[in-house]
């Protein structure tokens, strides 16, 4: 059996202290919440970079080539048009929608790339059970521990309790399947 | 030294009390007046817009050699329009103008409710506007395909992706905001609707990491958008041989135009907002002053548009192109346009080189309606009165809009105004996310610009 604990922060210096301290002591499923992005806190996905760049930038190079094909495909061999002597093959006029579609291309991926990587969209976790938690979005600061043994669990309160947080608060930790 | 960029109170709580509020609280009379008589321009432009496809487009004053007439004028309008919102989210963010956090979400909206305008008129123009899917190459039965080496096609592409990224920048920047309105919803339903666009978010360290990732990803992105959509649309002038179109200018002459009239709209949009909804401490003289200096900039990038293509005209010893620009444009049937173009794009945003100009909201808003009015008579002019004197005299004939025309533009400005009434009302405007983490930075380093 765990359980998970949270506790509520003031402000984001003694959230990032109590981040800290809990991190060295092993815990690794730590997660903070905050209402603006804070630098220097510990992400528990972290160690997997993000690879929102490489997809967007392989879906962007992936939609031009195809874009180019195509119209090299449609202007070329499918529908050739003789418009006053120019070359079939007029590469130039096939750029902006070439460019066009790259961008298209790139910025879909980024977006759905980062939401899955983000975990959205899901629309309960266990720590919307806590009453007030909702202020992570407002003024307030939380750090998350997850799935702390029964036998862990007092060593854990000691050191996030001499953190001095406004309250901690812990939530049965139920084991995703 | 510059003012601060939020004044006032800069408690967290009360500062989303104030831009999160008005959410919840009863729309005022004021709103359901706008609403009212938008809603009711709208009504008129859907019928107007029916009437055109039904009878056809022998409704408007378009003719032929003047076969652009108002649907491209008002397309090219409405789109340049809509550039001063991925320029304030895109380019500012990638500069670190810091000023951009508190109007880039009313300037985005108005983007978006811009492009959905001018998106109108190319498929109205096609007079079928049923059979808009030819631009999209698919196997058709009669074997036929697009002509991409004509500009129309990429229009279309440009437009499409301009309006899908456009939304996507927008949408991801409020997820944030709409969580914080999901939260403070007073009713089970709009906690459920709140709750269900923010999908999910909950500011946890992951997500705002990646958040951050994206939305840097985004802004690089749009920015290269910003100037290639209208340099597209200028290609549709460009590479005709039309007397005062075939020009290289066109693409930079384009853009900087967009700018410049999308950024009088942001002023006249920012200006009532704030003043109905007391954002006085989130939007500051510091704002206004700053929206007025682009205005100049881009102004003077005008000015100088309209000199060089003047000069080239007249050096390129075409006769077409010398009657165009010394004859046509300026003393020809229209050319009061000519010169109201002239003054209200380039003169009287001079008036900026003074700071008392810029930070005054009436002199600021007198000046964006000439823009505007001046952006539009300057399309009006490059549209109509170089396809109205063509290259030879045997196809010179007068362009005239109807009614009908005149209804139609009316309606789509009603229709916009109408979208950013329900978007004043039902999304948060200001950045609250952006405007608390600027807060936060200033705190921490101890600076207020």
């Amino acid at each position: 059996m765990t359980d998970s604990y949270a506790a509520e922060f003031e402000d984001v210096q003694s959230l990032r202290h109590a981040a800290v301290s809990v991190m060295s002591e092993g815990y690794e499923r730590v997660e903070a919440f905050s209402p603006i992005p804070v630098d220097g806190l510990p992400d528990p996905l972290s160690r997997r970079p993000s690879s929102v760049t490489r997809a967007a930038g392989l879906a962007a190079l992936a939609a031009g080539s195809v874009t180019y094909a195509l119209q090299w495909w449609i202007t070329v061999r499918a529908y050739p048009l003789d418009v006053g002597g120019r070359p079939l093959h007029s590469w130039p006029s096939f750029i902006p929608i070439t460019f066009e579609m790259s961008v298209l291309a790139a910025a879909l991926t980024a977006v759905f790339v980062t939401l899955r990587e983000a975990g959205l969209p899901k629309w309960w976790r266990p720590q919307d059970a806590i009453e007030g938690f909702a202020r992570a979005g407002e003024d307030r600061y939380w750090l998350w521990v997850e799935g702390v043994e029964h036998e862990r669990a007092r060593r854990l309160q000691a050191v996030l309790e001499a953190t001095e947080p406004l309250r901690i608060v812990t939530v049965p930790h139920e084991e995703q399947p | 030294m510059s003012d601060p960029l939020v004044l006032g109170d800069r408690d967290p709580a009360r500062l989303t009390d104030r831009i999160i509020g008005p959410l919840f609280s009863a729309a005022s009379r004021l709103w359901w007046v706008c609403i009212g008589i938008t809603g009711l321009g709208t009504l008129a432009l859907l019928l107007l817009l029916a009437w055109s496809v039904v009878r056809g487009t022998g409704l408007w004053g378009n003719n032929i050699p003047a076969a652009w007439g108002f649907p491209i004028i008002n397309f090219v309008w409405w789109i340049g329009i809509g550039h001063a919102g991925t320029f304030i989210s895109g380019i500012l963010l990638l500069f670190e103008q810091r000023w951009r956090n508190s109007i880039n979400r009313i300037a985005e909206a108005m983007t978006l409710f811009a492009v959905v305008q001018a998106a109108i008129f190319p498929l109205l123009h096609m007079g079928r506007p049923w059979f808009f899917y030819w631009l999209v190459p698919y196997p058709a039965t009669m074997g036929t395909w697009p002509q991409f080496r004509s500009a129309l096609p990429w229009d279309a592409a440009a437009i499409a992706t301009y309006g899908t990224v456009s939304l996507l920048f927008w949408y991801l920047g409020l997820l944030p905001d709409l969580a914080v309105a999901r939260d403070r919803a007073p009713s089970r339903t709009l906690r459920i609707v709140y709750g269900f666009f923010s999908l999910g978010w909950n500011g946890s360290t992951s997500a705002w990491r990646r958040f951050r990732v994206a939305y840097g990803l985004l802004a690089g992105l749009a920015t290269p958008l910003v100037i290639s959509v209208h340099s597209i649309v200028s290609s549709d002038f460009a590479i005709t041989l039309a007397p005062g179109w075939h020009s290289t200018i066109f693409p930079p002459y384009f853009v900087a135009g967009a700018i410049l009239s999308g950024f009088a709209m942001v002023v006249l949009l920012v200006l009532p907002t704030r003043r109905v909804l007391g954002l006085h401490d989130v939007i500051t003289p510091r704002h206004l002053d700053n929206l007025c200096k682009m205005i100049l900039v881009t102004g003077w990038f005008v000015l100088y548009a309209y000199i060089v293509e003047t000069f080239i005209g007249w050096y390129s010893g075409e006769p077409s192109e010398q009657y165009q620009y010394l004859v046509a444009r300026p003393f020809g049937p229209y050319g009061l346009a000519t010169w109201g173009a002239l003054a209200l794009n380039g003169l009287t945003v001079q008036v900026f080189w003074c700071r008392g100009a810029r930070r005054s909201p009436v002199i600021a808003s007198l000046v964006s309606v000439g823009v505007l009015v001046g952006m539009w008579l300057e399309r009006f002019v490059l549209v109509d009165v170089s396809l109205m004197r063509g290259a030879t005299p045997s196809k010179w004939e007068h362009y005239a809009p109807t009614l009908v025309d005149w209804g139609i533009f009316a309606g789509t400005l009603a229709f916009f105004l109408m979208l950013y009434a329900l978007f004043v009302r039902f999304v948060p405007i200001v950045s609250v996310h952006e405007v608390r983490e600027l807060i936060h930075e200033q705190e921490e380093e101890g600076c207020d610009d």
